[in-house]
């Protein structure tokens, strides 16, 4: 996936730019609004990171135009801003999300990997680790082509866990994505843990490989390499 | 009581004495020039018996109505006056006479004394008409000044009443009240310090909220690297436990930052002026309660419901959404495992009462902003304090007892 990233402070723009190279995503950045404007115009990206604030001009203007020019691009405002009205007016404007600083760099992974799915014609994009297979659309995981059964958090934490899959999670990536504004007041280290267990109980229970690694004392990664 | 009532009490009980004090010196006054004009007429008829009598004379008892004559032999008297009371018979009841002693000396060459009497049966009616004539126009004079005293009052502490009521409902984050002018100097200048007073409040009360809200906003792109950046760096391969640790004590500290953050906006913003509202409570709390079903369930907390009573406690829709999530986080996090949540509404309070530990716990402390039950909890201790902000907003009291060995906290009127 070709990302531009439009963001003025250094060492974020380099951590987000990093993160998601790791990620094997091409990335490109923009430090200003002028030139950010000229790279929306002359390249093609499958998706666009605009903050807001920006020397030179607002990063709503660049949404606005690359919208009237008819780009095809996804587009997630990254915005110190955390208001209603600041979100509304993005969307409206044409940007698909809106992720308030500070996010997790997993959180900002999962976001792109969602835009890009709802881009994608028909949607059908199923992701596969070892024997298990995640359809986000439907909500359904299958192990070895049998449905799981599975909650809605499990199935969100799971998610979580396969659009990052090779990647360390933090606790409290993890607890921010599912649990969202509950994991400020709920962040309890067993509450994590209980999910996860019973995660592991259910795949274990169905024949899937143990996929979900704990890394020690910082928190949890799928994946299929031993 | 008002101002103008009390001018108005005391003015009365000083207008009380003056009319009795003013109606006794009229009445002694016209008494006195009365007696004075019944002397004077006694000592002329006296002058006439007295020559009558010194030419021996006969002496009529009843010379006129209402007037009686007698003479008696004795010694020479000085002449006096007395005043005295006769039964009359006639009208059956006292009659107050005036009474004048004179000395005589008849035809004899002896002395004689002539008493006559004059009944005051008349001037005693006009006296007492003319005592109850001052105590009217007494009392009409002290009416009329009180009505227009009262009436000026009115007027002239107008711009007074005016600006109270604009101070009584003035909020900083509400506009600028229009505070009533006049040209009496004192209100003037008092309109015009509280208009001072009234416009610095609005400015350091705006400039605090922009403070608040600049500072977070600011605080969020270095925390969002800082973030970044520790996502980064776990994920280098082969960490030793001794790092894995430190980084995991960063990462806390970084939420801890960002909660406060978020509840510090969530403070400014409550804050703000919302008219307030018939809540829906059972639905507001069973909403909240669906969120909070994941950790509920992991404690394994029972919740009971009871909404005995149409609860008349009215919110904005923002501030009852705040009030209900902070008091249902509040007794579910600090609650134990196999514990209980129990809410109650009833016409005039919200009542969250839950189980959990309550050693070292002071009740009295938890509403003021960054208190904490536990110093090293995750939350920044903003919770209770938004409860508490709430409830000054909309004249509510918002409390935090234990009883019964459980945590029970009620919204609504005190």
């Amino acid at each position: 996936m070709k990302v531009l990233v439009i963001e003025d402070e250094p060492e974020l723009r380099r951590a987000i730019r990093g993160y998601l190279q790791e990620e094997g995503h091409l990335v490109e950045s923009a430090n200003d609004f002028p030139s950010a404007l000229e790279r929306a115009h002359l390249h093609a990206y499958d998706a666009m990171l605009v903050d807001i604030t920006l020397p030179k001009g607002n990063g709503l203007d660049i949404v606005r135009a690359v919208r009237k020019a008819n780009i095809a691009c996804g587009i997630i405002i990254i915005s110190a801003k955390d208001s209603v009205d600041d979100k509304v007016l993005g969307l409206d404007l044409g940007a698909d999300d809106y992720l308030p600083k500070p996010f997790h760099l997993p959180e900002l992974v999962a976001r792109l990997r969602a835009l890009v799915r709802r881009k994608q014609a028909g949607g059908q994009m199923a992701i596969t680790i070892g024997n298990l297979k995640v359809i986000p659309e439907d909500k359904r995981v299958e192990v070895d082509g049998k449905l799981l059964d599975i909650t809605a958090t499990e199935f969100e934490l799971l998610l979580f866990l396969v659009v990052n899959k090779e990647r360390v999670l933090s606790r409290s990536a993890i607890l921010e994505h599912v649990w969202g504004d509950l994991a400020e007041r709920m962040d309890r280290d067993d509450f994590l843990y209980a999910h996860i267990k019973n995660l592991r109980k259910k795949l274990a229970s169905r024949g899937a490989a143990e996929l979900i690694q704990t890394i020690y004392g910082i928190g949890y990664r799928i994946s299929d390499r031993a | 009581m008002r101002l103008l009532q009390r001018t108005a009490l005391y003015q009365s009980l000083f207008a009380l004495p003056l009319v009795v004090l003013g109606t006794a010196i009229g009445y002694g006054i016209v008494r006195h020039s009365v007696n004075r004009e019944v002397d004077e007429q006694l000592d002329d008829h006296a002058k006439l018996l007295q020559e009558q009598l010194s030419h021996g004379g006969a002496v009529v008892a009843f010379p006129a109505p209402g007037v009686r004559v007698r003479v008696a032999p004795g010694p020479l008297v000085a002449v006096q006056f007395a005043d005295t009371v006769v039964y009359d018979a006639l009208e059956a009841e006292d009659i107050p006479w005036r009474i004048g002693r004179f000395p005589a000396t008849l035809a004899d060459g002896s002395a004689a004394t002539i008493t006559i009497g004059r009944s005051q049966l008349e001037t005693d009616e006009l006296v007492a008409s003319i005592a109850l004539s001052i105590a009217a126009v007494l009392i009409l004079f002290s009416l009329c000044t009180l009505m227009l005293y009262r009436w000026l009052s009115g007027r002239l502490w107008r711009p007074f009443h005016a600006n109270l009521q604009a101070m009584e409902q003035f909020r900083p984050d509400g506009p600028a009240p229009a505070l009533a002018a006049s040209n009496v100097d004192e209100f003037a200048g008092m309109a015009r310090a509280l208009g001072g007073m009234m416009d610095n409040m609005r400015r350091d009360y705006t400039a605090q909220k922009h403070f608040t809200e600049q500072a977070a906003h600011e605080l969020r792109t270095p925390l969002a690297i800082l973030q970044g950046k520790l996502d980064q760096l776990i994920q280098s391969p082969n960490m030793a436990e001794r790092e894995a640790g430190l980084i995991q004590g960063m990462f806390v500290a970084a939420d801890r930052m960002v909660r406060t953050i978020k509840d510090m906006l969530r403070l400014a913003k409550v804050g703000e002026l919302h008219p307030p509202e018939v809540v829906d409570w059972p639905k507001l709390f069973h909403e909240e309660l669906e969120l909070l079903k994941d950790p509920i369930a992991i404690l394994h907390l029972s919740v009971k419901t009871n909404w005995t009573e149409n609860c008349l406690v009215k919110l904005s829709p923002l501030q009852a959404q705040v009030l209900v999530s902070n008091l249902l986080r509040n007794a579910v996090q600090h609650n134990m495992h196999g514990g209980s949540v129990h809410i109650t509404t009833t016409r005039d309070a919200v009542t969250v009462r839950n189980t959990g530990p309550i050693s070292g716990v002071d009740p009295s402390g938890l509403f003021q902003r960054f208190a904490k039950g536990d110093p090293s909890g995750p939350s920044a201790g903003l919770g209770l304090s938004m409860v508490q902000e709430i409830a000054e907003h909309n004249g509510y009291k918002a409390t935090y007892v234990i009883r019964d060995g459980q945590h029970v906290l009620s919204f609504g009127r005190g």
